[in-house]
């Protein structure tokens, strides 16, 4: 392989990542097709369960993972001109990051002590499935997170790249949270 | 707008912005389907904006951006209808 080969293929990496990320939101939203319809044979239930959340928790994670999504951001845009500054803010990212982690866990404790288990009912049971899935995704993202700010893990001829699609990876993640605090927090009933 | 989308603090200040405008929506509103439309829209308008600014989609191409934003757009008018239907 020629270097002019391997230029050309270097940014086929960002597509690739684009395609995995369409597919898994597709995925999510198939799954909250599915949280709908099951939600129409019972709202008042699927509302009251609802009411057994935390809010404020919540929203609280929300605005943990806008804010170490913003922080990625400005990492990314600080790249080229200033490596170093990238690294402080990847840095900060991943400890927001970490908070949503610490936060989901206190909350599954919490709900786990008062009883309420996968095995509750149809609401909680979705409840576990999304929020497992999306801390699932979640703790993935803070391990490629953490791969990034060890630049020496990372080959670094294709560092740019390979912070391009963790940035996107973990955006996505951001973007599945953004419909799963709604439908399971902000539920409403008709 | 192509400028703001490429500071990404100002966009982090209009999702934070989006995200209260949501939870005081329910706190304040009559809970109905109209309130459901209201934040599923703010929802997928918030995952438009991630898109475009932090994920970069605004400067890629045009196939790109209409897949990502017929999904977000698509998903939260599937569960705004299926809510109404419920």
């Amino acid at each position: 392989m020629t270097p002019d080969t391997v230029a050309i293929a270097r940014p086929a990496a960002l597509p690739g990542i684009a395609v995995f990320i369409i597919a898994d939101i597709a995925s999510f939203m198939l799954f909250f097709g599915v949280f709908m319809s099951e939600r129409m044979q019972a709202a008042p239930a699927f509302a009251a369960s609802a009411s057994r959340l935390d809010v404020g928790l919540g929203l609280a994670n929300t605005l943990i993972l806008l804010t170490s999504g913003w922080c990625l951001a400005e990492a990314e845009r600080r790249h080229h001109a200033s490596p170093a500054a990238a690294q402080r803010w990847l840095r900060v990212a991943w400890i927001v990051g970490a908070l949503f982690v610490l936060i989901k866990v206190w909350e599954y404790r919490e709900k786990l002590s008062m009883g309420i288990t996968p095995a509750t009912d149809t609401f909680f049971t979705f409840y576990y499935v999304f929020t497992g899935l999306h801390l699932l995704h979640y703790i993935a993202g803070m391990t490629i997170l953490a791969l990034l700010t060890r630049r020496r893990f990372v080959r670094q001829d294709g560092y740019a790249g390979w912070l391009r699609s963790g940035a996107m990876y973990w955006h996505m993640v951001d973007v599945l949270w953004l419909f799963i605090f709604p439908l399971l927090y902000l539920q409403v009933t008709a | 707008m192509r400028r703001l989308l490429h500071n990404p603090a100002i966009v982090w200040l209009c999702l934070l912005a989006a995200t209260f405008i949501s939870v005081e929506f329910i706190r304040r509103w009559v809970p109905g389907n109209f309130a459901m439309a209201v934040i599923m829209a703010l929802a997928a308008a918030k995952a438009t904006l991630v898109a475009w600014s932090f994920m970069g989609l605004a400067s890629a191409p045009l196939a790109w951006r209409i897949a990502f934003a017929t999904l977000f757009w698509l998903g939260a008018a599937m569960i705004v209808v299926l809510g109404v239907l419920g």
